[in-house]
């Protein structure tokens, strides 16, 4: 039995299989730290989210998951093997598309597929075919890949991500440079993959709208640092408690929210953001009318993914 | 391992065969150096002005290494695209991300590097043995006569000389030692390119900087002999001298073994720590591209 197994689950986790796992996973950069002891865990059957912003540390850590970079400390666990002790055996079981896919332009997508797929000792050009037919490119195979459009690139990406079915799809902002029917198309053949042939997948974005519809589970990564990992399901119920109220003045009214114990987690354009569910909407309100307060806003939470992103991380600034 | 290292380099390979344009070019290049050098080797004042036990054999070795100066600064690009190619494209993410380790990676770009460079160089012996045949052959008395050495007979002009001394075997061998030591400069030339590809993420920064160093390199060895005898580049110069000089001495073959040894030790020891810190830092480096 080898050490990834022997882990202790953390309470109220499921006991589905972890098939990767980030362990204190850092990378330094000179002074500047790109991912700070970051512990994700992706279970079998997830399509797993990874969100941040621009620079929150997705790709890099992307990046040491499939070993394209070495990380300063920590480890990468996938099917209970060290991915830099064992990286064949793992990537074996792996396919990945880190970022803008980029493939070999004097070559048609076709052939791009076949000589990739051969590096993964295949040789089925049906194989090659059917993948490309997947991802809706089987009329523009035989194009040379300098003639594609960015969407394109991405289609073929991910087609060579599936070429060898692998059981872990590791796919970075998978929708970038796609038009809306291409988003879709992408979307459901995830789920499709995921539903019928049992594919864990784990995709970085920061499209939020995106994840909150393909993945159920989610990491919200800023500044490198983990802030959640939890289901979506469980952070959109908990999105809902967050009422959005805007008061004035605020100091009578922050008065009025530190009396009744109502946790401010934010002001976003003058409004506060409350932790509080939409019950305790109408006593606050009144508590409000009562300190002599203008109310110009009371919304209740809505279950969002991007209220609950914005909340974790910050955006809009702190109280 | 092995079956990995195979696929990797049947898959560069298969890249490099679609990427006709570069040999398309290089190959009129060479012919057209090589036409001109053999243009400018006129056989017939030679014979009147200074008759010499010379042939055919001279001017290919002649001709053949200002062809390999040529070849040695392909394969210095060639080399130096090699790596920085794939992380200025950004398809290391590609290739990777698969079952295949960085060691087999570097194997395969270094296996492809010397295949290239072999063929290249086989290539451009060929090119100038026909060369000199279309340039220097001639038919007499109804036979085509071989620039070079036919039988106990050394061509010289458009006349046919009896030399007893000279041996068509002898003279063959020469060539062939000739070729054989500027295979390995031929070889470091490509692993220098390769150790400069290694450390560059940008195409232009790799080829130019290689280029300079090599340029800068010759020019060093051209200007300090002494110490040029230790410029591993600088060893296909003295690979074909010396076969020409043994052909000119004929009649009084002294040779300095030790000019032989440093024309194929230099290159080997070069080359072998060139493919050494190539290595280390290939497989040491993050691919941010």
């Amino acid at each position: 039995m080898d050490s990834a197994t022997l882990q202790p689950v953390a309470p109220g986790a499921s006991l589905a299989e972890v098939v990767l796992r980030t362990e204190g996973l850092s990378k330094r950069f000179g002074t500047l730290t790109a991912v700070d002891d970051l512990n994700l865990e992706v279970r079998r059957g997830d399509i797993y989210g990874l969100l941040g912003l621009n620079g929150a540390g997705k790709t890099t850590t992307i990046r040491m998951v499939v070993r394209l970079i070495a990380p300063t400390a920590g480890r990468v666990v996938a099917f209970g093997e060290d991915v830099r002790e064992n990286s064949l055996a793992v990537l074996n079981r792996i396919g990945a598309m880190v970022e803008i896919p980029q493939f070999y332009p004097y070559l048609t997508g076709r052939k791009n597929l076949e000589l990739l797929y051969g590096l993964s000792g295949g040789a089925d050009r049906a194989r090659v075919d059917e993948c490309l037919a997947l991802v809706g490119l089987e009329t523009r195979g035989d194009d040379k890949v300098r003639g594609y459009s960015q969407g394109m690139r991405q289609r073929l990406g991910l087609a060579q991500a599936l070429l060898t079915r692998p059981e872990l799809i590791i796919l970075d902002e998978p929708t970038n440079g796609l038009d809306p029917q291409g988003i879709l198309d992408i979307r459901h053949l995830i789920q499709r993959l995921n539903r019928d042939n049992g594919v864990t997948f784990l995709i970085s974005s920061h499209l939020l709208h995106e994840i909150e519809l393909t993945c159920n589970r989610v990491a919200i990564v800023h500044h490198g640092k983990l802030r959640v990992q939890d289901d979506v399901k469980k952070l959109l119920e908990r999105a809902k408690a967050l009422a959005r109220v805007r008061a004035e003045p605020a100091e009578e009214a922050k008065k009025v929210f530190a009396l009744r114990r109502v946790e401010v987690v934010g002001v976003q354009d003058g409004a506060f953001k409350l932790k509080c569910g939409p019950e305790a909407l109408p006593d606050i309100a009144a508590a409000l009318h009562a300190a002599g307060c203008e109310i110009w806003e009371l919304t209740p939470g809505r279950a969002t993914l991007e209220d609950y992103f914005m909340a974790e991380t910050g955006r809009g600034g702190t109280a | 391992m092995m079956s990995r290292v195979g696929r990797l380099t049947r898959f560069e390979l298969a890249k490099l065969f679609r990427q006709k344009l570069p040999y398309v070019v290089l190959f009129p290049i060479v012919g057209a150096i090589l036409l001109v050098i053999m243009r400018g080797m006129d056989v017939k004042s030679e014979v009147v002005a200074d008759p010499r036990l010379r042939d055919g054999f001279e001017y290919l070795v002649t001709s053949c290494l200002w062809a390999l100066r040529l070849v040695s600064g392909f394969a210095v690009v060639i080399a130096s695209l090699s790596l920085s190619g794939e992380a200025s494209q950004g398809t290391y993410r590609m290739i990777l991300v698969r079952p295949v380790t960085r060691t087999d990676v570097f194997i395969s770009k270094a296996l492809v590097v010397a295949i290239v460079v072999i063929a290249l160089f086989i290539a451009t012996a060929l090119l100038s043995y026909v060369m000199l045949h279309v340039v220097h052959g001639f038919w007499r008395d109804g036979n085509y006569v071989s620039p070079l050495n036919e039988g106990r007979y050394t061509l010289m002009g458009e006349e046919i000389v009896s030399d007893p001394n000279l041996s068509k075997d002898v003279l063959a061998a020469d060539f062939r030692l000739a070729m054989a030591l500027s295979i390995l400069p031929l070889l470091a030339s490509g692993f220098f390119g390769l150790l400069i590809s290694s450390i560059f993420d940008n195409t232009g920064a790799a080829v130019g900087l290689a280029m300079f160093l090599a340029i800068a390199l010759y020019g060093f060895a051209s200007v300090d002999r002494q110490a040029g005898k230790y410029v591993f580049s600088h060893s296909l110069e003295y690979g074909m001298t010396i076969a020409k000089h043994r052909a000119e001495a004929y009649s009084d073959r002294k040779w300095e073994e030790e000019e032989i040894r440093r024309t194929w030790v230099v290159p080997l020891l070069s080359g072998v720590v060139f493919l050494g810190a190539a290595y280390a830092i290939f497989v040491k480096r993050d691919i941010l591209t």
